[in-house]
C-alpha cells in the first residue's frame, strides 16, 4: 500500500515534469502550434496604405465608407481586418498595391447571374468551359466578386 | 500525522518538483538560443529533467532526517525506485529522439567523428543503463546486497557526472551566468549530499560507536544483539523505529543493514535488535562475538504509536516482524500504558514463536491479549490456526475496532491479505500502519 502510493506519486512527479518539458520545447519551437493559414489569408488584398493611426477601418471601409468592404464583410470589427488583410511594407509594394487594387476593381463584369452559381471554378477553374486566366491559379471561389462585379445581366440575356 | 508534519511534506515536495523542473526554467532566463525544432527541444528538455531526477536521487536516498519524517523512509526508497525509472525512460528518450528529430546528428554517434562530449554522453546512458538494470534484476544477476550497493553507488555517481560533462561539452544551453550558475549549484548540492552520506554522516558515527555486548539465540532461528554505547548515551528512538547496522571497525563500510530495536524504548543506553536467520548477511548473524563494535544509523521509520496515538491498538506480526511490535509493547510495559492491546501474532509452528515466554509474561504489565495463530500447529492444539484471515479477525477484534490504530508487519503477502481483510470487515483503512522494504 505505501509501496503504491509512492509509486503513484513518483507517476505523478513524473507526468507534471513531462508537461513542463513540452511546453519548455513549445515555447523554443512553437510551430506545432502554427494552424495552417487559410487560403484566403494568402489571397486577401494587401493594404495598399500606411496603417500606422489608422486603426478605424470601419471609418473608410464600411458600407457607408470612401472605399466600402465587400458586403459579406457586414458586421466585421476593426480586429478582424489584418488577419487576412496584411499591410505593404514599404512605399514600393504600396505603389504595387494600389496600381493592383485599382485593376482588381476594374475586372470584367459577370456577364451572368451569381445566385446559384457561387462554384465559379466549375465552369472558370483550368479544366472548365471558360477558364480563368494562368494568374488567377489558386484562387478561390470567395474571392472572384472581389474585382468581377455582376454586369448588366438583363441586358446580355435579351 | 501532525498538521506541522503535513504541511512540511506539501513543501518539500514543491521543492523538489521545483528542483527537477529549475533547468528547464532556467533554459529561458537570459540570452537564449533560437529552437531548433519541436522535437530537439523536447529531446533536450526531457535529458535535462532526467538528470535533474537523477542528481535529486543523493538527497533521496541520503537518510536525511528531516528529510523522510513526514512520509516515511520507506516511502522515500519506493519513490526513489519509481522515479529512478522514470528519469531513465526520460534520458532513452532524449538520446532516442535527437538522432529521428534531426538526421543530420546521426554522424555525432560514429566512432570516427564522435566528439567527446557525446562519447560522455553515451557512456553516462549506459552507466544509467547499468544502475537500472542491477536495481531490478539484482537476485537474476547473482548480486549479493553489499556487492550491489557497491556498483550502484558508485556507478549512479558516474553516470551522473559523465552527463554533466555531456551537457557542457554541448554547451547550447549553459550560456549565461543564470543557466550556468543553476548547474554549478546542482552540481554543489549534489556533491554535498554525497559529502554528508559517504564522509561526514560515518564521522559523526564513528564518534558514537556501540559496543556488541551480547549475542542470545531466541525461538524461530533468531538473534537478539544487544549493543552498549561507548562514550556516549545511547540512541532515543520511538518504538518500532529502525536503524541501519554495521558491525566491524569502520561506519565508511558499504555493509550495513536495517533492523528494527525490538527492546524498550525507555533503555535508549541498551539497545537490543532481533534478527532471523534469512539472507546473506543474516545467515551468519548468530557468529557475531561479543566485543564487536557496532555503529548505527538512525532512528528511522514512522511505524510507531507515537506518532499514531489512538485509545487502543492492535498489532498483526507475522514471523520475525514481530520485533519492532515487541519494542512497542514493551515500551508500552515500561510507561505503564493503560490503553488496551490486541496482538495477533503469526507462526509456524509452536515451538518456533520468538518472545513466546515473554508475550506470556507481559498481560501482567500491559493491557494486553495476544492470541497465536499457528500454521502447523501440534496435535491437541485449540488456539486458532493456519492464515489470518478476515474471519479470524472477525472473531477477535474488540468491540471499540473502529477507534483503535492497527500496526501490521510481515512478510509483503501477509500485508497484502490481512489488508485486502481489513478491507472486507469496513475496518478503517486510514488507522493502518505499516511498512515495507522489499527495495531490491
Amino acid at each position: 500500500m505505501r509501496e503504491q502510493y509512492s509509486i503513484l506519486l513518483a507517476v505523478a512527479a513524473g507526468v507534471l515534469i513531462l508537461i513542463v518539458t513540452v511546453v519548455f520545447a513549445l515555447i523554443q519551437s512553437p510551430e506545432l502550434l502554427n494552424f495552417p493559414e487559410s487560403p484566403l489569408v494568402k489571397s486577401a488584398v494587401v493594404i495598399p496604405h500606411q496603417v500606422d493611426g489608422r486603426r478605424d477601418c470601419v471609418r473608410c471601409h464600411g458600407a457607408r465608407g470612401v472605399q466600402p468592404y465587400p458586403a459579406r464583410h457586414t458586421g466585421w470589427s476593426n480586429t478582424s481586418c489584418r488577419k487576412c488583410h496584411a499591410a505593404a511594407n514599404n512605399a514600393v509594394q504600396m505603389q504595387a498595391e494600389a496600381a493592383s487594387a485599382e485593376k482588381k476593381r476594374s475586372g470584367q463584369p459577370m456577364p451572368h447571374p451569381l445566385p446559384g452559381r457561387e462554384h465559379c471554378d466549375r465552369c472558370h477553374g483550368p479544366e472548365g468551359i471558360l477558364p480563368y486566366p494562368d494568374d488567377h491559379a489558386g484562387w478561390h471561389n470567395e474571392t472572384c466578386s472581389r474585382c468581377h462585379p455582376q454586369g448588366d445581366v438583363g441586358q446580355k440575356q435579351g | 500525522m501532525t498538521t506541522k508534519l503535513v504541511l512540511r511534506s506539501v513543501l518539500l515536495i514543491g521543492v523538489y518538483l521545483a528542483v527537477s523542473m529549475a533547468p528547464l526554467f532556467a533554459m529561458l532566463i537570459g540570452p537564449t538560443p533560437p529552437g531548433r525544432g519541436f522535437w530537439r527541444e523536447f529531446s533536450v528538455a526531457l535529458g535535462f529533467a532526467g538528470l535533474a531526477i537523477m542528481g535529486l536521487q543523493f538527497f533521496l536516498t541520503g537518510r536525511f532526517r528531516s528529510l523522510t519524517a513526514p512520509y516515511g523512509i520507506d516511502v522515500v526508497y519506493h519513490f526513489h525506485r519509481a522515479v529512478s525509472l522514470i528519469a531513465f525512460s526520460f534520458i532513452l528518450l532524449h538520446a532516442g529522439i535527437i538522432p529521428l528529430a534531426g538526421p543530420e546528428t546521426l554522424h555525432l554517434l560514429h566512432p570516427a567523428t564522435s566528439p567527446w562530449w557525446m562519447v560522455a554522453g553515451i557512456a553516462g546512458l549506459l552507466a544509467f543503463a547499468v544502475v537500472i538494470a542491477t536495481s531490478l534484476y539484482r537476485k537474476q544477476l547473482g548480486l549479493v546486497y553489499e556487492r550491489w550497493r557497491g556498483i550502484h553507488g558508485t556507478v549512479a555517481v558516474v553516470a551522473v557526472a559523465l552527463a554533466m560533462t555531456h551537457i557542457g561539452g554541448v554547451g547550447y544551453y549553459a550560456q549565461g551566468y543564470v543557466k550556468r550558475g543553476l548547474w554549478i549549484a546542482l552540481i554543489i548540492g549534489w556533491v554535498l549530499a554525497l559529502a554528508y552520506v559517504r564522509l561526514i554522516k560515518p564521522m559523526i558515527m564513528l564518534r558514537r560507536p556501540y559496543r556488541i555486548e551480547e549475542v542470545a539465540k531466541e525461538r524461530g532461528r533468531s538473534w537478539t544483539l544487544t549493543l552498549r554505547p561507548e562514550g556516549h548515551r545511547g540512541m532515543n528512538f520511538m518504538p518500532g523505529q529502525f536503524a541501519w547496522l554495521t558491525l566491524g571497525a569502520s561506519p565508511y563500510s558499504i555493509r550495513e543493514h536495517p533492523f528494527s530495536f525490538s527492546s524498550s524504548a525507555m533503555e535508549p543506553d541498551r539497545l537490543r535488535m532481533t534478527i532471523k536467520e534469512l539472507g546473506d548477511f543474516t545467515s551468519r548473524i548468530g557468529e557475531v562475538r561479543p566485543g564487536t563494535r557496532a555503529y548505527l544509523d538512525g532512528p528511522h521509520g514512522t511505524f510507531t504509536i507515537d506518532r499514531h496515538g489512538a485509545a487502543g491498538y492492535v498489532f498483526i506480526a507475522g514471523g520475525v516482524g514481530i520485533t519492532p511490535v515487541m519494542s512497542i509493547l514493551r515500551t508500552m510495559a515500561d510507561r505503564h500504558d493503560a490503553r488496551p492491546v490486541l496482538l495477533l501474532y503469526g507462526s509456524i509452528r509452536w515451538e518456533e514463536i520468538t518472545f513466546r515466554e515473554e508475550l506470556d509474561e507481559l498481560p501482567a504489565r500491559l493491557n494486553l491479549r495476544v492470541v497465536h495463530v499457528l500454521e502447523e500447529p501440534p496435535e491437541g492444539w485449540k488456539g486458532e490456526s493456519g492464515r489470518i484471515t478476515a474471519e479470524l479477525l472477525a472473531r477477535h477484534l474488540p468491540a471499540d475496532r473502529m477507534a483503535r490504530e492497527y500496526f501490521i508487519c510481515g512478510p509483503e503477502p501477509m500485508q497484502k491479505a490481512i489488508r485486502n481483510a481489513m478491507d472486507r470487515l469496513g475496518l478503517p483503512m486510514e488507522h493502518v500502519q505499516s511498512e515495507s522494504f522489499n527495495f531490491v
